[in-house]
């Protein structure tokens, strides 16, 4: 139907994801808007309904979305995107052994049903987020033992064992702090009526079709909140969300499909908001995931498994450029790593590395022929279901076959698809990364031998050790060596074909004023407001 | 009459076990890991072991099956992907495809009754042919191809009618129908060659049965033997047919209401399976299905108090 | 039976003079001749496909993409630079396949089911006619949706759930005609000869059944194709690069505003075609079906 398998893979990737990145800008004083009078209702047009809107069981990046203009963290994200305290009074205290946190709250603010932030209360929400059925949160804060109230407004986190990202987790839902009081009062249906510290109170929900919020009377920075309400309407088909933009039915279009740029950049009454993310899209090829993930890799046999210079033929037989400007209009940003040029890592790690975007067929056929192997090599390459998924592997499809390769594709559902991914069962998988601001996290779990979404079956000493020590290193200069060493390892072993990263655009009506977007992609509405 | 009322629904009752059994099998036999869906990015094994916990995955289906039928019964089934109560969800999208349904038959009803009472009237005339096959015409158009033709036509050229959404009446009744318009339209133009041909082919029977003879041979105007006679009983017959075209509508409204975008019942059930949404997805064929039985059921009762002689031999085919 | 036979007795046979009073009654009705060419053409365009298109269906051109309809290519290109002239003349592979091998399924499955519960009666035909009930509960598109879901994405599974999916409207057809034909006199009177079940079955009740079956052909093949595109459309069909109507469909929604003739020619392909078997099946259903003769 609608959406592309790389925005589907994004939506649902990102759904967990983005952890180190933050998301509201309220204790960090936000920009100012003074053509901007109070009241009016703002209409958000979303590409998908968010899942729960529980922070502890909450996992789709649009639901960070709407918990960005209503349930506020211990730290924060500021467009820089570096950590800063949101909640919380300053960054934490760490303990020399890097095993003790120690957190200070802000005082004298009020959740949204008017009862007061306390430590008891941050306690009650990491414990929640810890030990609740069915967390989503539990894994990513795993490394949490205990949390002792030390003071009315102080909290201490005692670790098992140092955990650096920990802070930017803190950043992300697994700092928010929900009101005690609605807890109790629901427990694990909080998602039907939540209430967090935030400058909009939830107020309704209509399942598939919108979320209402009202204007926080409670919220500690009230004076900077113009709106009334923000009011978010599921759009899921991309030509429909455009249409209501440009009728005026919604005034900020979450992610415009790379068929409606254009229009929606000609019209007058609009602007575009665009930023490119911190995620890719490739190729996983599947090396050593013979038994499933993480189960005794070996070698899978397949062609692409059995030599490096066949996946590189098979890289160089694509025009990254072409299939930027076919399937997506020239939208996103062709690119040959894992890390985004949006990423502060992108350029000290990948210097000294060939990236030809244009590919190179003529090379890629001399090492196809050099492999001795016999012609059309076979490859079977699962793609999504979506029109612009089956856009991309015709592309890819008849981009290799000049130089000997003859790709079937398998358009799969993409829950299928992941089952099919994580047992095994595929040879090559068209599919992407929603990004971490972090390098690890969009290198580690994929390439090294122990990580979780290593679905390649890749395995390199080396590139274990490299990995394993850029976790322990304390310097960002050791950090940028090792990410160095490591990037260079994948780039030319390739168990994974990077080929784009995508650049995402919103659209806003000129009528308002204040909407920002940061590199994690989440429109931020709250202290926006209709020009006078 | 009550012998046959319990009767019907006894047998009611047992389609509607029946399907529900199917309804549970059918989602559980779909590809793809319903935890994995659940736990998103995260596959950590850990996580989707307590995801398939949380969700009751993890025991036998048949105790999945007893627990899921029994709180059915008391009108609770589960709670979706987003923790809301599945059958608040389903109870909050059944108005909107109920309005689109409303609105479709009717559009159905004032094209296809008269056109097929015109036919049957002039029988063999250029009009009966006209209006054959304009029914033809509408049965073969796809109704995904005639909506988008709809939209391009209506709202990216002419920019008269919105291209998708939805607006509840309640809240700005103008807005409300300019949206459902289209879609209605869509649907209503398949339905009314359906009625087409059902209210010709029944008109012919009546105008050739005994009374309309009788009353002809009594010198009763011939717009009174149409009119009355004839028309009266063939409107029975197409009650029927409505009543069966509840499922067509329903299929109907899956498509349309995808590419209308409009959050109804249709597009809850897209969602539901591509979210695999478990409970989600029972619930909402359930419902469709119970609701198609009760439908139908009713119309059984209403056809046969409408007609006394169908009560011993059942409806005829 | 020799040829020679057949030549002696030209005309008189009583089957030859109902086929040639049949075939003269057909030719009466211009829409059904118009609705027979059209779809005998459209099968004949999916047999010959290769020979009827001027190009690969799917041979891209990156540098000619969205290109209007000239001489060179006569419907213009798509999205990826391939001629989607030569498209629609390989998407009628799919649609007739599904349309005909789907009803051929439907047709060999309800049949022996509808016999069955029709003839025999006894306690099968409640299970039947139950289960049947069951099943028309969910609407003909959601059940092969249903089914073309859970058995993956592919021309085969759509087909095979697009056949599956007609069974229950077909086997209520089959038991009812099955039901009635029982009745009838002459299979009575060959009931009372002592011939058995499947002399009876196979000489009087299946070929009377063959007319009324005909016309059910007639009018699930457009359903099928209709549910083909669908189903292609969904992304539950054919898969890319084949071509298939369903899929252009799909492809075309994200090009409306730019190039909405993309959605055109497919939409029209199904439309004439659906609309092609619908003519013939009404054609036939008059001159085969005896309730309609009026």
């Amino acid at each position: 139907m609608t959406g592309s398998l790389a925005r589907g893979a994004c939506l649902v990737l990102a759904a967990a994801a983005l952890l180190s990145i933050g998301i509201s800008a309220a204790g960090a004083g936000g920009t100012a808007t003074p053509n901007v009078r109070n009241g009016g209702t703002l209409v958000v047009g979303l590409a998908e309904d968010p899942d729960a809107l529980d922070p502890t069981l909450a996992r789709t990046f649009v639901g960070r979305m709407v918990f960005a203009h209503m349930c506020e963290k211990l730290y924060d994200l500021n467009a820089r995107m570096q950590i800063v305290p949101q909640l919380a009074a300053a960054m934490p205290q760490i303990s020399r052994d890097k095993l003790t946190y120690t957190i200070r709250i802000r005082s004298g603010i009020k959740f949204n049903d008017g009862t007061s932030l306390t430590a008891q209360a941050v306690k009650e929400s990491l414990d929640r987020h810890r030990t609740l059925r069915g967390s989503v949160r539990a894994s990513e804060i795993s490394p949490i033992s205990a949390v002792n109230v030390t003071g009315p407004l102080t909290v201490q986190l005692k670790l098992s064992q140092p955990f650096s990202p920990l802070t930017s987790q803190l950043a992300d839902r697994a700092g928010m702090i929900l009101s005690p009081k609605q807890v109790a009062a629901l427990g694990d249906r909080f998602a039907t009526s939540p209430v967090c510290v935030g400058p909009f109170k939830f107020t309704d929900r209509v399942a598939g079709d919108r979320i209402t919020l009202t204007k926080s009377t409670d919220y500690y920075g009230r004076a900077k909140v113009h709106l009334n309400q923000i009011v978010f309407r599921i759009i899921t088909d991309p030509g429909a969300r455009a249409q209501s933009l440009r009728a005026g039915d919604i005034q900020v279009l979450d992610r415009i499909a790379a068929t409606d740029v254009a229009a929606i950049e000609r019209d007058r009454n609009l602007k575009i908001l665009k930023v490119t993310t911190i995620g890719y899209q490739g190729i996983t090829l599947n090396i050593g995931n013979k038994n499933g993930l993480l189960k005794q890799y070996e070698n899978t046999g397949m062609p692409l498994a059995r030599s490096q210079y066949l996946r590189t033929a098979f890289d160089l037989a694509l025009d990254r450029t072409a299939i930027n400007r076919v399937v997506f209009n020239g939208t996103n940003l062709p690119d040959c790593y894992p890390l985004s040029p949006a990423s502060p890592w992108y350029a000290k790690t990948t210097k000294g590395l060939e990236c030809n975007l244009r590919g190179n067929q003529n090379i890629a056929r001399q090492l196809v022929q050099a492999s001795g192997m016999a012609t059309p090599i076979k490859v079977t390459l699962t793609i999504g279901t979506d029109p612009v998924a089956a856009r991309l592997g015709q592309v890819i499809q008849s981009m290799v076959r000049p130089v000997g390769f003859d790709v079937e594709l398998a358009p799969t559902e993409f829950v299928t698809a992941l089952n099919r991914a994580d047992a095994g069962r595929y040879e090559a998988f068209q599919v992407g990364w929603s990004g971490r601001v972090d390098p690890d996290g969009n290198i580690y779990g994929f390439v090294h031998s122990k990580g979780t979404l290593n679905n390649a079956g890749f395995v390199s000493p080396q590139l274990d050790l490299a990995l394993d020590n850029a976790r322990k290193a304390t310097t960002d200069k050791a950090r940028e060596t090792l990410y160095s060493a490591a990037m260079r390892i994948v780039h030319r072993q390739r168990p994974l074909i990077y080929l784009w990263h995508p650049v995402q655009r919103d659209g806003v009506s000129n009528r308002v004023e204040g909407v920002q977007m940061y590199a994690d992609g989440l429109v931020r509405a709250y202290f926006a407001g209709f020009r006078r | 009459m009550g012998g046959f009322l319990l009767r019907k629904a006894g047998a009611a009752l047992i389609v509607i076990f029946l399907a529900s059994v199917l309804v549970f099998l059918g989602v559980r036999a779909l590809p793809g890991d319903p935890a994995l869906a659940l736990g998103a990015e995260s596959r950590d094994p850990e996580v989707l072991a307590a995801v398939r916990e949380k969700y009751g995955l993890d025991q036998p289906v048949p105790v999945q099956y007893a627990k899921w039928a029994w709180n059915a019964l008391q009108g609770d089934l589960g709670v979706d992907s987003r923790q809301l109560p599945v059958s608040e969800t389903i109870v909050s999208r059944i108005p909107v495809t109920l309005e689109l349904a409303v609105l479709s038959l009717l559009i159905g009803m004032v094209i296809g009754i008269p056109a097929g009472v015109i036919a049957a009237v002039r029988r063999g005339k250029a009009s009966d042919y006209a209006s054959t096959s304009v029914a033809l015409v509408g049965l073969s158009l796809p109704n995904f191809w005639f909506g988008l033709m709809l939209i391009i036509v209506f709202a990216v050229n002419l920019n008269w009618l919105p291209a998708g959404g939805y607006v509840p009446f309640s809240e700005d009744p103008v807005e409300n129908l300019k949206h459902m318009l289209l879609p209605a339209i869509v649907l209503g133009t398949g339905l009314s060659a359906v009625l087409m041909r059902q209210m010709r082919s029944s008109m012919l029977d009546s105008l050739s049965a005994d009374y309309v003879r009788t009353a002809r041979a009594k010198g009763l105007s011939e717009r009174r033997v149409v009119g009355v006679h004839a028309l009266r009983n063939s409107l029975i017959t197409v009650t029927t047919v409505i009543g069966l075209q509840l499922g067509a509508l329903i299929s109907g409204a899956v498509i349309t209401e995808t590419i209308f975008g409009i959050a109804g019942f249709g597009r809850l059930t897209v969602d539901a399976v591509n979210q695999r949404d478990y409970a989600l997805l029972q619930g909402v064929v359930l419902v469709a299905a119970v609701g198609y039985v009760v439908v139908n059921f009713a119309v059984d009762i209403a056809y046969s108090l409408l007609n006394p002689r169908i009560r011993v031999s059942g409806r005829p085919a | 039976m020799t040829v020679a036979e057949v030549e002696a007795t030209p005309p008189v046979s009583p089957r030859a003079r109902r086929r040639r009073l049949l075939l003269r009654r057909f030719l009466r009705r211009p829409m059904a001749v118009a609705g027979l060419v059209v779809a005998v053409g459209f099968v004949l365009m999916a047999v010959f496909a290769p020979v009827v298109a001027p190009y690969d269906p799917n041979a891209t051109d990156f540098d000619a993409i969205l290109e209007k309809p000239s001489w060179e290519h006569l419907l213009g290109t798509d999205e990826l630079g391939r001629d989607v002239f030569s498209r629609i003349v390989f998407g009628a592979r799919a649609s007739i396949q599904a349309g005909v091998f789907s009803t051929l399924l439907a047709i060999a499955i309800a049949v022996p089911i509808g016999l069955a519960a029709g003839y025999y009666r006894g306690w099968i035909d409640p299970v039947i006619s139950r289960v049947t009930d069951v099943l028309l509960a969910f609407p003909f598109l959601i059940l092969a949706v249903g089914l073309a879901a859970i058995l993956g994405p592919s021309l085969l599974n759509a087909t095979i759930a697009l056949g599956l999916a007609a069974v229950p409207g077909l086997v209520r057809v089959a038991r009812g005609e099955a039901l009635a034909l029982r009745e009838e006199d002459y299979v009575r009177a060959a009931v009372a000869n002592g011939a058995g079940d499947a002399r009876i079955l196979g000489r009087h009740i299946v070929p009377n059944m063959t007319g009324t079956l005909i016309v059910q052909a007639t009018v699930t093949i457009p359903a099928a194709i209709i549910g083909e595109a669908a189903l292609s459309f969904l992304g539950l069909g054919v898969q890319p690069p084949t071509p298939s109507w369903g899929v252009m469909l799909a492809d075309a929604q994200s090009y409306l505003s730019d190039a909405p003739r993309l959605a055109l020619y497919p939409g029209l392909a199904i439309f004439f075609c659906s609309l092609s078997f619908n003519l013939l099946g009404d054609g036939l259903r008059d001159v085969l079906d005896p309730k309609t003769q009026r």
